[in-house]
């Protein structure tokens, strides 16, 4: 049975258990268009190389830390050192055993004018697998300096070449120089899918960020399509990498099977008998350092007369130090821990809270100040109303709709001042606005964005699957 | 299948051997037959085969596009240089270009393979073939399109031990009133997809129909035979688009065959297949309506076995396969 020619998209991500839930959503719009999907993921040594998630074809190549081009040298390199090692192992062992048959007397002696010219003969070769060892590892370091590929970029550029996409589709800053490396040898289009502003991570030093936005520089050009999250980081990276156009691509999300946007959910008052009158205030997600929670509890400690119940929906390390800093400011009472749900769940809970927090602070560079959260996302789509901090894409997506309400949250007598302000008796009222307004922010108005962009990259460089 | 062939040649008076140096996992019959993953004296028998057998034969036809050097074909240029005559015979994955199939074709096993189970040397086995084969066969017309030029050489298979189980099974059992048996028998779940034919079946068994399904796998090659003989009916694949072995046997014992031809590929031997055509998406249909029509099986069974022995009989495919030889 034929049917129309359809393209390979190999894509490259560096997440490795947790696959973004971005990038799931993009694949299986590009395989319910036609397309086949292979995504290329990190794996941490645990995971298996080969699976499927939600009917995409998943990969998880295993680096051997050495660049490919001299995998086989060190393979080579490795088995003459143990053949030869094998080989005086045994000379030893068979000389140490007749001798002691023999001369059982004059064994310790003979023995140790034995060891010694095996010994010799070891360090020899143990010095010469070292040296051709370094040799490589200098060769890949000065070949890794010269063309800006480190040799895990050419490991993935490998992987990517052997799949033989008709697009290649990378997330991330890491996998965009293997993207560019496996785009010039197959001479197929690019696509780039920044999530973030990379360089600008508060958890990376100077030196770092400087040396990342020179690499995204200096490869972002190969693109034949930028995706980022937002207008924001679209706009700071037109601003920094001069004559590249970034479209957006939002981090939008379906609501699951099954839910019903009219009907009212109230999935935490049944679970946990929460009372009608107490408004649940929901943060959900993971739980870590850089999400300002510790000013939210200590800021929310401080309102006494506020009537409300704090739920922390979610995964991370964190929280135990989050629930530490409760009890330290006796809000036991008013927070409730529930553990993260599945994709498909998310949403009802979402959706049986009175408010969505994002509290996310904003003075930790763009990517913190200008994200565009998951979160946010599937609040609109659970329309639930949305309390966030002073983040100026958050703020614009709440005001220009009517979404919620935004304030300063930097602080805890910041947050305290905002929970005081925020207007209650408005909660119907957001709710009917994200309910009117809530297809504009779907994954499927968003897919087809993507949809087109690569439809019009086809015709433009005439792709064909069989081309490689 | 090489057992097969080479028999038929030697009953056409050459002196044919089948070879295998990694014993197969049904444990199908073969002449001379090594272990070399296990047994270290074997591994310096097959080193000494290259040189014995590239002195001692003319014709060197190799399966699954490997060699007496195994995947990385290193004695190809040497049989081409003591002018032997080399032939590659593709069965599938060996030559089958995924990427291609799946893009167009919509229904397709590579479809649903992952990992993917292309030969790791398929590449080279291809260059190697064009460079230097004198003739290059494929087993299914499918895979002609990977290989211009290359010719069909149907699977052949020996009719005699199948004419032997007839006489000792009861192959005329027509199940009026009795329990349905349906046997498929994946040598991969996967690549014949026998997830829809198992919910096919357990959909109907659900809505009462009075079935049994009879799933072989995992059981050496007589021992499965033997099984299939009790079917009413086999299930053999609903993803490649051509039969396979499984449904070639099962005609030659009479049974009526299920499984899923493309269409472009019904008309290729200009006549009709006596196979009944379903696919993942109307399986179910196709046994339910097979269900309430038990009485044509017979039939169907007999032009089965007609259409074996016009094209899989071993000894018409040894036959086509010398003439190629003398032509090459």
């Amino acid at each position: 049975m034929h049917k129309k020619k359809n393209n390979r998209i190999v894509m490259l991500t560096p997440d490795t258990e947790m696959i973004d839930r971005r990038i799931i959503q993009e694949a299986k719009t590009l395989i319910q268009d036609g397309q086949e999907v292979i995504l290329v993921a990190g794996n941490n040594g645990n995971l298996p190389e080969y699976e499927l998630i939600e009917g995409i074809k998943v990969a998880r190549p295993k680096w051997s830390q050495v660049d490919p081009r001299y995998q086989k040298y060190f393979e080579l390199n490795n088995k003459i050192h143990l053949f030869i090692m094998g080989r005086l192992n045994e000379l030893h062992n068979q000389l140490h055993f007749r001798i002691n048959k023999g001369f059982s007397k004059l064994l310790k002696r003979v023995n140790k004018l034995l060891a010694f010219p095996f010994k010799t003969f070891g360090k020899i070769s143990r010095f010469f697998h070292s040296q051709v060892t370094n040799f490589f590892v200098y060769r890949s370091q000065r070949f890794s300096q010269k063309t800006k590929l480190q040799p895990h970029d050419r490991f993935y550029e490998e992987v990517l070449v052997s799949f033989r996409p008709d697009f290649i589709h990378v997330h991330d800053l890491p996998c965009l120089p293997a993207g560019v490396g496996a785009k010039k040898r197959l001479k197929v289009p690019l696509i780039y899918d920044a999530h973030e502003f990379y360089p600008d991570d508060p958890c990376l030093e100077e030196h770092q960020k400087k040396q990342l936005k020179e690499s995204e520089a200096h490869f972002i050009p190969e693109a034949d399509i930028v995706f980022t999250v937002n207008d924001f980081f679209a706009l700071e990276m037109e601003r920094n990498y001069q004559g590249v156009s970034v479209n957006v691509l939002q981090n939008a999300v379906n609501a699951p099977s099954g839910f019903e946007p009219l009907k009212r959910y109230d999935l935490f008052r049944e679970d946990y008998g929460i009372a009608k009158e107490t408004p649940i205030i929901l943060f959900q997600g993971w739980i870590s350092p850089y999400r300002n929670l510790e000013n939210l509890v200590r800021g929310l400690a401080l309102c006494k007369d506020l009537n409300y119940k704090l739920v922390f929906m979610g995964y991370g390390d964190y929280l135990d130090t989050l629930k530490g800093i409760v009890s330290e400011v006796n809000l036991d009472e008013r927070v409730l821990y529930v553990p993260p749900k599945s994709q498909e769940e998310l949403i009802f809970y979402s959706a049986s809270a009175d408010i969505g927090l994002i509290p996310y602070p904003n003075d930790q560079g763009i990517n913190s100040q200008c994200c565009s959260p998951n979160k946010l996302y599937e609040f609109i789509v659970a329309g639930t109303p949305i309390f966030s901090n002073n983040l100026p894409f958050v703020k614009t997506v709440i005001e220009e709709n009517g979404f919620g309400y935004w304030a300063d949250m930097q602080t805890p007598e910041a947050v305290k001042q905002a929970f005081e302000q925020f207007p209650f008796d408005q909660i119907e009222t957001y709710r009917k606005n994200i309910l009117k307004k809530r297809e504009l922010f779907t994954w499927e108005t968003e897919s087809q964005k993507m949809l087109d962009l690569y439809e019009t990259l086809s015709l433009q460089m005439g792709v064909t699957s069989g081309n490689n | 299948m090489p057992l097969a062939l080479a028999e038929a040649q030697r009953k056409l008076g050459h002196d044919a051997r089948s070879y295998s140096t990694v014993p197969s996992t049904f444990k199908y019959p073969i002449d001379i037959q090594l272990d070399i993953y296990n047994n270290p004296e074997d591994q310096k028998e097959a080193f000494k085969n290259i040189f014995k057998f590239a002195w001692d034969f003319d014709v060197f036809h190799f399966y699954f596009g490997e060699s007496l050097t195994k995947e990385r074909l290193l004695d190809i240029p040497l049989l081409k240089l003591l002018n032997k005559k080399v032939v590659f015979y593709f069965c599938g994955c060996d030559i089958r270009d995924a990427k291609k199939v799946i893009s167009q074709y919509d229904i397709s096993a590579c479809k649903e393979c992952w990992p993917m189970l292309c030969s790791k040397n398929r590449e080279l086995a291809y260059k190697m073939a064009t460079k230097y084969a004198d003739v290059i066969f494929v087993s299914t017309p499918d895979l002609l399109e990977f290989l211009p030029g290359s010719v069909l050489l149907p699977q052949p298979i020996n009719l005699e031990i199948f004419d032997e189980l007839i006489r000792n099974i009861d192959v005329d059992r027509t199940p009026n009133g009795d329990k349905v048996i349906i046997a498929h028998a994946p040598t991969s779940q996967t690549l014949k997809g026998s997830k829809y034919i198992i919910k096919a079946i357990q959909e109907l068994i659900d809505e009462g129909y009075n079935l049994e399904m009879s799933l072989i796998e995992n059981r050496p090659y007589h021992e499965a035979i033997s099984e299939y003989a009790k079917a009413d009916i086999i299930v053999d694949q609903v993803l490649f688009g051509w039969y396979g072995q499984v449904a070639l046997e099962m005609m030659a014992l009479k049974k009526p065959v299920i499984c899923y031809i493309r269409e472009d590929l019904e008309n290729h031997l200009g006549e009709e297949i006596p196979i009944i055509n379903a696919n993942p998406r109307n399986i179910k249909d196709v046994i339910k309506d097979q269900l309430s029509q038990k009485e044509t099986w017979k039939s169907l069974g007999e032009k089965g076995r007609a259409f074996v022995e016009k094209y899989h009989d071993a000894l018409k495919v040894a036959q086509q396969a010398l003439e190629s030889y003398r032509h090459a």
